[in-house]
């Protein structure tokens, strides 16, 4: 039970995809315009992730070697063409504003890069838990960074939910329209990862005075 | 399973024997018999590990095929069903109240005309246009709707409405916000000239910034632009003459908004669909 805490908590914060991996930059820049389009991006690619996570862990050893990549491939590609299909069907509102970006989820690193680096070396369950970390810690911050770009680039919070916000009261502040473009995406992403850095920072600084002052006593 | 533990292992055990073969027999390549025959028994082998490493992927990839095969099966009537109903609701909210003549439905490759019967007896025109945009096909609907002003027959937008596009998200799906499309409505089209003469010249709802119908999205002139440009090749698609009586127009290409083929060739296609005189009714 901690393995699977410890585990998961790698993939939101020590090993967080965007903020710690830099995988999945395009996706991350392109969906994170509003928070709508940020979760169904996120939860789509976790959903994704787990289930290659998952089939590849199972055929680790069926699949040879020299061939890995391309059934990685296959099998990925498999599963998001499912998802969109299923998305098509019964939640046409999500699939509709995330258009492009789900067959786009093919090529998303993050799916190879945990197939490669872990579901092909690990078991079933531990391959899984992987996934659900790292679709987590994509969910997260794409969350993050659609929250900051939608209220200041459009004016609004969770726009399209039914508890939708208006903070430009009634169209009397004009939203900065550079956030939701692609450069308010790289300036948002630039920032949180330095404000990751930091709090990491200020974290290892303590760990150490604490053992430091720990030695000292003993 | 425990077979299948074990395969990776005399995999590598016999890979392993193979590469110090192959290096001693370039060594000593024209030397013996016995070197050669070594040399075949590798090549025949490198062909089974090679097909043996196709038909695990053809294998991988069938076995994929079917999932998704399934997957289709069963998404496919949700989704065509969905693809009606956009389609229905998005002509309603063009048209409120209003019924869809299905049999007056006129259809070209490019541009689906729709037929409605409004509350007040009236006919309304919705027509189905794609102009590109951004990130590929705008598909949207334009409600046009002809009536009689100061003397003259004029063709009115009623409403317009995207039913898909896959434009940037945040930029060019505000297309499809409220503020921007509404500025269409009430936007008109002379049929005639103040002297009586028919206007033939195509329509210009003027889009940009400052004395235009309609102002751009700010960050997305290429989805607003086309948007324009569908708006004007749906008002064009509808020809009215000087009595008022309304023809669909095959010859407007609804993708880009270019007039494709002569006129002549269009009446025909025209009444093809419309084949007795009585289907080419007058406004009210």
């Amino acid at each position: 039970m901690k393995g699977i805490l410890k585990q998961l908590r790698e993939g939101i914060w020590e090993q967080n995809p965007i903020m710690v991996l830099l995988l999945g930059m395009c996706a991350t820049l392109a969906t994170s315009t509003s928070v709508v389009n940020g979760l169904g991006m996120g939860i789509s690619t976790t959903v994704v992730l787990i289930c290659s996570n998952v089939v590849i862990s199972l055929l680790r050893k069926v699949i040879p070697n020299q061939i890995r990549i391309a059934s990685y491939v296959v099998i990925i590609a498999g599963f998001v063409s499912a998802v969109d299909m299923l998305l098509q069907a019964y939640l046409p509102d999500i699939s509709n504003s995330l258009g492009i970006f789900i067959p786009l989820i093919v090529v998303n690193c993050i799916i190879l890069a945990r197939a490669e680096a872990y579901a092909s070396q690990n078991g079933v369950l531990k391959s899984a838990i992987d996934g659900l970390g790292m679709g987590l810690g994509f969910t997260f911050t794409l969350l993050l960074m659609s929250i900051i770009r939608e209220i200041l680039g459009n004016g609004t919070l969770f726009s399209g939910l039914p508890f939708e916000l208006d903070l430009t009261f009634g169209g009397k502040i004009q939203p900065a329209m550079l956030m939701i473009m692609p450069v308010g995406g790289f300036l948002t992403l630039g920032f949180i990862i330095a404000g990751k850095q930091k709090i990491t920072m200020i974290q290892n600084n303590r760990k150490r005075k604490i053992s430091k002052s720990e030695g000292g006593q003993s | 399973m425990s077979n299948m533990k074990k395969e990776p292992e005399k995999q590598r055990s016999s890979k392993g024997r193979r590469l110090s073969k192959e290096k001693h027999s370039s060594e000593n390549r024209s030397l013996s018999k016995e070197n050669r025959s070594t040399e075949n028994r590798d090549l025949s082998k490198d062909r089974r590990a090679i097909i043996k490493l196709a038909v695990t992927l053809f294998l991988i990839t069938s076995i994929t095929a079917v999932m998704l095969a399934g997957v289709n099966a069963l998404t496919k009537e949700p989704i065509a069903n969905l693809k009606i109903e956009t389609r229905n609701k998005a002509l309603l909210a063009v048209m409120p109240n209003s019924t869809v003549l299905e049999d007056k439905t006129f259809t070209t490759e490019t541009l689906t005309i729709f037929t409605l019967e409004r509350p007040n007896g009236s006919y309304g025109y919705c027509v189905e246009v794609a102009p590109y945009g951004f990130g590929g096909p705008i598909n949207m609907i334009v409600g046009i709707e002809v009536v009689m002003n100061e003397g003259r027959y004029e063709k009115r937008v009623v409403g317009v409405a995207i039913t898909s596009m896959q434009e940037t998200a945040g930029l060019g799906t505000k297309a499809n916000d409220e503020s921007f499309l509404s500025q269409y409505n009430g936007l008109f089209y002379p049929v005639q000239n103040e002297d009586g003469t028919l206007n033939i010249s195509p329509s210009a709802i003027t889009i940009g910034r400052g004395d235009v119908d309609v102002d751009a999205i700010t960050g997305a002139t290429v989805t607003s632009l086309a948007v324009n440009r569908g708006v004007n090749t749906a008002l064009d698609a509808i020809t009215v003459n000087a009595e008022g009586q309304v023809t669909f127009d095959g010859s407007v290409d609804g993708t880009s908004g270019a007039t494709t083929s002569n006129s002549e060739d269009n009446s025909t296609s025209m009444y093809l669909s419309f084949s007795s005189m009585d289907d080419i009714w007058e406004v009210a």
